[in-house]
């Protein structure tokens, strides 16, 4: 009995086209389009040399030991850290209001930086001139000092060297944009919530036909309602499955080595979108179309707020409003994900999962208390 | 005018979905402001710019790295986090940090006795905020090695002398622009642009809406029957479309005028930003036009809105900005109208004087949008009369 209606909810769901664009593939096409968006900055960005103009305004002896070491920074192998043209006063500035240079270098009797705006990229300059003055000032110094330490001065090395080490802090390489794609899977599943909310109207009598024809169906009611579930549950679980392999496989999202919770989330997140519909099409008398606005109002605010649009916010509410990050299914998600990405399956990913799944409980017997032994006038 | 009242009538029905686009970009809008507008303006001196750094001292007491740590964040900003992974590691992925430094116990001890020891600092992959703030560390410390090599024993006596180095800078100066600057932080511009993806909706949804009601088959074949040329009722149906579209124009550009009223009190940039949103608007019409053609049913028509809407905002620098989109996407984009209206946007934004050949640029691309709408509609009417025959028969 329970095989029978479950294979042919199965069926009838899967003939939803409607529902079959709004919960596979609207969040696959959404994913191509942030992917084709965000492509430049996916490969993390890589230093580009800053445009730098440099005029020689007098001609000495020291400042061409200037333009050498500048010279030098320009043509480091590898990865220069400027793109350095000499060129005339006017030339400059023109390069300059065009944004073709980011900065002047004008070389006279002082060092001088002409500048449009403040920005790292100037700032970089900056130092590096800073720093050219500083170790000038720094060899006076030091000429006075080792006049009365013979020898000192021969035996000094001058090369800079590194005093810093990159170490991991453990986990995956921070990429931000990674967070796009993990609130994007939390609104897949929450989109899950149309599967559940067709369930609903589907069961009860007073707001499809076909709900009163199946109110009369001699099966109980707890049968046809976990058939109904199971058999959502498996299509949902489906398309994300399918969203998450063109998250991996064609768009090279990382979500980690521990794939096998990864689907994990996922199952718990169609769950908690299925019972989340169920809630709205069980409490709310409103129209379906009334109830498929505020499903789809309550999981963009609830993905807004897990970071789909701005990709901060989720860290900005989890910080000035941490409650509300327990309580949104969609930032819990998105947690999920970050923290298996970031931290592997710790007591941190744990938490989102079982607060899930609490959530889930809580509205499957919320919506159950509210569909079980309805009783229908007869007319 | 039967036939304009009852489109009139059908789009009230709408109503309450057509007003989300109106409320979105408001709200989007006015997040924004809130969002962007902490952030300082444009300063005429040079200022150093810093980033956000986090430095872990476990050297407590040592003379040096507390010297490191105040040059550091004599241009940085120092951002406290607790020293424990996790939260370090939140921190630097939502670039709350970009860099965290970590001086070890017994550094200052170490390197005072020649000792080779490092420091270790955890930056996001490649950013140029990592190099920088190396710059700075090594600066630092190699004039502090350099003075002990010199045989300077007294550690007091050689910070002395690196802070004194350190105070030699050399002059800056900011240069007044010709061309005010086209990011995006410029709010006026980003509204107009967000504004291509309300315009759309609203357009696709609202004119759809009223073509499939019109062109159900029976109704359609009812109305040829009834006394009213269809000449006129194509006339009714157009003027209807033309009232919604100038409705839904009016009342975007009032909200952005309330909005951002002190940037665009400007007229020049007014009248162009208003102009450019115009000629958008027709593409909008055209592709609303062509969508109603094409679909028949309201579930579809969700559909296909949220999917062009979407698609034409990613990928022409709506929702992300042109300039950090990569180069072939962008090429792509030359195919869509909506690059041409962010483009002559951002165009209009840098304008500070009219000249010949700016404004040439920017009615190049309002000439291209109205191409696309030329386009659109030449494909909707060849498509429209192709069907409506088929209906007929």
């Amino acid at each position: 009995m329970f095989w029978n209606m479950f294979a042919s909810r199965l069926k009838c769901l899967f003939r939803d086209k409607t529902v079959i664009f709004w919960t596979a593939l609207f969040p696959i096409v959404l994913a191509a389009m942030m992917y084709f968006a965000f492509g430049g900055f996916m490969e993390g960005g890589e230093m580009e040399p800053i445009p730098v103009a440099a005029v020689e305004t007098v001609v000495s002896e020291r400042n061409e030991v200037f333009l050498s070491v500048f010279r030098e920074a320009s043509q480091e192998a590898g990865d220069p850290l400027f793109d350095l043209r000499i060129v005339e006063q006017e030339e400059a500035l023109r390069l300059l209001q065009e944004r073709e240079v980011d900065a002047i270098v004008e070389v006279g009797q002082t060092v001088t930086l002409k500048v449009l705006e403040n920005g790292l990229e100037q700032s970089i300059v900056k130092s590096f001139l800073d720093q050219y003055l500083q170790t000038q000032h720094m060899l006076e110094t030091l000429m006075q000092k080792t006049a009365s330490l013979p020898g000192a001065f021969g035996e000094m090395n001058f090369v800079s060297q590194s005093f810093t080490k990159e170490v991991s802090l453990g986990g995956a390489t921070p990429n931000l944009t990674l967070s796009y794609f993990y609130a994007l899977m939390a609104m897949a599943c929450l989109y899950g919530s149309f599967w559940g909310l067709r369930n609903m109207m589907d069961i009860q009598a007073n707001l499809t036909p076909l709900g009163a024809r199946r109110s009369i169906a001699p099966a109980p009611k707890w049968k046809v309602i976990l058939s109904d579930a199971a058999a959502s549950l498996v299509i949902q679980t489906i398309e994300l499955l399918a969203l998450l392999a063109f998250l991996i496989l064609a768009l090279q999202v990382d979500f980690g080595q521990q794939i096998g919770l990864v689907i994990l989330t996922c199952v718990v997140g169609s769950m908690m979108g299925i019972s989340f519909g169920s809630l709205i099409g069980a409490a709310s008398r409103q129209s379906e179309g009334v109830k498929i606005g505020m499903l789809i109002g309550i999981s963009m605010t609830c993905t807004f707020l897990a970071g789909l649009m701005f990709v901060n916010m989720k860290d900005i509410i989890a910080r000035y409003v941490p409650v509300l990050s327990y309580v949104n299914p969609a930032a819990l998600l998105a947690d999920a994900f970050y923290s298996l990405y970031m931290f592997g399956a710790g007591s941190r990913y744990w938490m989102n999962i079982v607060v899930l799944l609490g959530i889930t409980a809580l509205f499957s017997f919320i919506s159950y208390c509210i569909v079980r032994r309805q009783r229908y006038v007869s007319l | 005018m039967s036939v304009f009242n009852t489109s009139m009538k059908i789009l009230r029905s709408k109503l309450p979905i057509l007003l989300i686009y109106v409320v979105v970009i408001v709200m989007v809008s006015i997040l924004m402001m809130a969002a962007m507008g902490s952030q300082e303006n444009v300063s005429d001196t040079f200022e150093q710019k810093g980033c956000a750094i986090t430095v872990i001292n476990r050297d407590l007491g040592g003379k040096l790295s507390e010297g490191l740590e105040e040059f550091l964040f004599r241009t940085n900003q120092k951002v406290s986090i607790d020293d424990d992974k996790e939260k370090l590691q939140d921190a630097l992925y939502y670039e709350n940090t970009a860099y965290i430094l970590l001086i070890p116990e017994g550094f200052s001890e170490a390197f005072l006795a020649g000792e080779e020891v490092f420091l270790s600092k955890t930056t996001l992959p490649d950013s140029i905020e990592s190099y920088y703030v190396d710059m700075q560390i090594d600066q630092y410390l190699n004039a502090v090695r350099l003075y002990m090599q010199a045989g300077i024993k007294n550690t007091e006596e050689i910070l002395e002398f690196v802070s004194a180095d350190l105070d030699s800078s050399a002059n800056a100066e900011i240069i007044v622009s010709e061309n005010p600057n086209s990011d995006d932080s410029q709010l006026h511009i980003f509204y107009f642009n967000y504004l291509s993806y309300s315009m759309l909706a609203l357009m696709i949804l609202g004119i759809s809406t009223i073509l499939i009601s019109f062109h159900q088959k029976d109704l359609y074949r009812r109305n040829l029957c009834a006394p009213i040329k269809l000449i006129r009722m194509n006339g009714e149906l157009i003027l209807g479309i033309s009232v919604f579209a100038g409705a839904c124009y009016f009342i975007l550009i009032g909200c952005g005028l309330a909005l951002h009223w002190e940037k665009l009190w400007d007229f020049k940039l007014l009248s162009l930003l208003c102009l450019n949103f115009l000629v958008f608007s027709i593409v909008c019409v055209g592709i609303g036009f062509l969508t109603g053609v094409f679909v028949r049913s309201y579930n579809v028509q969700s559909a296909v809105a949220n999917v062009v809407t979407l698609s034409m905002s990613f990928l022409c620098g709506v929702f992300v900005p042109q300039s950090i989109m990569s180069a072939s996407v962008l090429k792509f984009s030359q195919f869509l109208p909506a690059y041409w209206y962010v483009k002559a946007n951002h165009l209009i934004g840098s304008l500070s004087d009219i000249s010949l050949e700016q404004l040439k640029a920017i009615l190049g691309c309002l000439g291209i949008e109205l191409l696309f709408a030329a386009a659109l509609f030449a494909a909707a009417l060849a498509i429209s009369k192709k069907k409506r025959f088929m209906d007929c028969l």
